[in-house]
């Protein structure tokens, strides 16, 4: 079913619509914001907060088969919100840390089970400083590497929903991938 | 071609989009020239396809979150009375007669009586929301510090610590750390601990819960849905001399008299033996079976329905149960597959109306456009559980491309409204020409404009 039959139903009450637009495009938008943002914990928060957003102003959409572009929209606006927010009170030392070491992020890691043998934790570890890496490309790369994995994406949504060409989205991800290893096989080392 | 071409065109083949990016037949045939020429390139892709599965692994859980994100916006936006709330209410009779009315098993229907009524479940501690606020963070709130009774299909029992006589437990009561819980021959339930983990209790179950993390299975059977937290999560069997210890996952397991058979179906455990040391890990997809603390492992096969019992929980979670959607997208995933997929086709039959949105969705889903067969296998089971409530969704697929969706979606409606076919019989659909099919189409959405009132809402 469309997105833009669903905006139609939930906006006539009927059941169960809303429920299945929310749930396909929770990880696109949670992605779009964890790229914006950098950061897995605050875009979900985001993320939430857009989808929220886009269901109360769901009458004020004039075109609902534009759902998808304006539901972006309101993810960059909330995104940029708290990016503003978060600079205007200089944010504090200790989140400063949380956010540039990735020492201190897989230090947290380590907290979750002490207990927990010493192979799973080393995975942890790979797993976190992986994501981290992810977390510190260029925007552009990002943002098309993590629609791609939190969904599997096909190019061409990802192209229709970035307004970009498909080839475009190829060149990103190969680009994307290729500083990932560069980055990963550096800090092996 | 050049290597940064080559490579742009081997991250696409990885991803299966060769197609997707417009690439000239006469162009795959270079690549494969430079391949055969360039050894870089080649290593290159083996090291795309190792930091692809790597990434995927990373990106697990972030799935996860996005799922459960997704599932906490839709308790808030229906906690604030919109969405279709209203329309989600309960009414055991109507559903009573419209189960009846279309004939399917008795069991989907006694669910239905066991559901608890509107109130408890809407506004119990454990899945209320905190009062909307302005903006955001919008987490679920740890509403009490105990371990809760969230659902139950019967009579569930605690003794609480000091305690020397068994009582009632009603759904949505706390209990304290040291309680010992039960259920009867025909009870089943589920417990939320304060950090999110579910704790699911099959028939004739007996447990003590040392702490929300600390489970003593004295018998009968356990599920676990495990949220991470600092303190593990574990289920100690005293028969089978075992504990099995989690973090991040989900898993089930049967005690029996002198032993314990672990299925896991998320992540991975650990199990150790009496004195604490460990002997094994078991694995997503793995089944084991312990006693005295050694632990044979197995693949398991059919794992959703290895844990089938805990069906009944999720239907008593209402219709939008994105676990049981899941779990029926497995189950119809099976069909076809082995000499035992009629029981996989007999459990999504058991759940009735709970599986008719989900089949609908799944056959319209692009997902399942890939697989031709399991579309039409899920029509085919369609057809058999459709209920009054769903005849705009067999309409609406009526106008799928596959013949046999058509035909099962018109075999169905014929079935609920008496024999009405709009001058198009069943078997027909797969053949006709596509102006008189939607013409037929066509009389079926005015139909349903003349019969609205008679078509009852989506429970």
């Amino acid at each position: 079913m469309s997105d833009e039959d669903l905006v139609l139903q939930t906006t006539s009450g009927i059941a169960g619509a809303f429920e299945e637009l929310v749930r396909r495009w929770a990880p696109r938008i949670l992605a779009l914001c964890h790229a914006r943002v950098g950061r897995s914990d605050e875009a979900e928060d985001l993320a939430q907060e857009t989808l929220l957003r886009g269901l109360r102003g769901l009458r004020t959409l004039e075109k609902p088969a534009s759902f998808g572009s304006w539901l972006l929209g309101i993810a960059h606006r909330t995104c940029l919100d708290w990016l503003k927010a978060r600079k205007r009170s200089m944010v504090s030392l200790g989140a400063l840390e949380r956010d540039g070491n990735p020492a201190e992020a897989l230090g947290a890691a380590a907290r979750v089970d002490p207990a927990v043998d010493p192979a799973a934790l080393e995975r942890r570890e790979e797993i976190t400083g992986l994501l981290a890496e992810v977390e510190r490309l260029p925007e552009e790369h990002r943002e098309v590497l993590m629609l791609f994995y939190y969904e599997e994406m096909k190019y061409r949504d990802i192209a229709a929903l970035l307004a970009i060409s498909p080839a475009t989205v190829n060149f990103r991800l190969t680009r994307a991938r290729a500083l990932l290893r560069e980055r990963m096989e550096r800090s092996r080392r | 071609m050049d290597c940064e071409r080559a490579l742009n065109l081997l991250s696409a083949r990885l991803d299966g989009e060769l197609g997707g990016v417009e690439t000239p037949e006469t162009e795959q045939a270079e690549l494969e020239a430079h391949l055969s020429g360039c050894p870089s390139c080649r290593e290159g892709f083996a090291a795309l396809e190792r930091q692809d599965r790597e990434l995927r692994g990373a990106f697990q859980a972030r799935r996860e979150a996005a799922r459960s994100m997704a599932e906490g916006v839709i308790r808030r936006y229906r906690s604030e009375g919109k969405g279709s709330a209203t329309l989600l209410r309960r009414r055991p009779w109507l559903t009573v007669a419209l189960s009846a009315a279309a004939g399917f098993t008795v069991a989907a229907i006694l669910f239905r009586q066991w559901a608890p009524p509107d109130a408890p479940v809407a506004g119990s501690p454990i899945v209320a929301e905190a009062p909307a606020e302005k903006g955001f963070p919008v987490k679920e709130p740890a509403s009490s510090r105990r371990v809760q009774l969230a659902f139950a299909s019967d009579r569930i029992e605690v003794l609480p610590p000091g305690a020397t006589e068994w009582k009632p437990l009603a759904t949505g009561d706390g209990i304290d750390a040291g309680s010992r819980v039960r259920t009867g021959g025909r009870a089943r339930c589920e417990f939320r601990t304060p950090d999110g983990s579910e704790v699911r209790l099959n028939h004739a179950t007996e447990l003590l819960f040392r702490s929300a993390r600390r489970i003593e299975l004295a018998r009968g059977e356990v599920w676990s849905s495990v949220e991470e937290d600092l303190e593990p999560y574990a289920v100690h069997v005293p028969h089978a001399e075992a504990t099995i210890t989690a973090l991040g996952t989900r898993f089930n397991v049967k005690a029996g008299t002198e032993e314990a058979t672990l299925t896991v179906l998320q992540g991975v455990t650990r199990v150790d033996d009496r004195g604490g040391r460990e002997v094994a890990h078991v694995q997503s997809g793995e089944q084991a079976r312990i006693a005295t603390g050694q632990v044979k492992k197995s693949p398991a096969r059919d794992l959703v329905l290895a844990t089938s019992w805990v069906h009944e929980i999720l239907v008593m979670k209402g219709h939008d149960n994105e676990e049981l959607k899941r779990r029926m997208e497995d189950l119809l995933a099976q069909i076809g597959q082995n000499k035992m997929s009629f029981l996989a086709e007999k459990e999504i039959v058991a759940l009735g109306d709970h599986c008719v949105r989900p089949l609908h969705s799944f056959i319209q889903s692009d997902l399942s456009r890939k697989t031709a067969g399991q579309r039409d296998d899920a029509a085919r089971i369609l057809q058999k559980i459709a209920v009054p409530w769903s005849i705009p969704l067999l309409v609406d697929l009526l106008g799928d491309e596959s013949g046999e969706v058509r035909a099962h979606a018109a075999s169905a409606l014929k079935r609920l409204t008496d024999g009405e076919t709009q001058g198009i019989e069943p078997s027909e659909w797969r053949t006709r020409p596509r102006e008189e099919r939607d013409a037929a189409r066509g009389k079926w959405r005015a139909w349903i404009q003349q019969n609205r009132a008679l078509i009852p809402e989506e429970p």
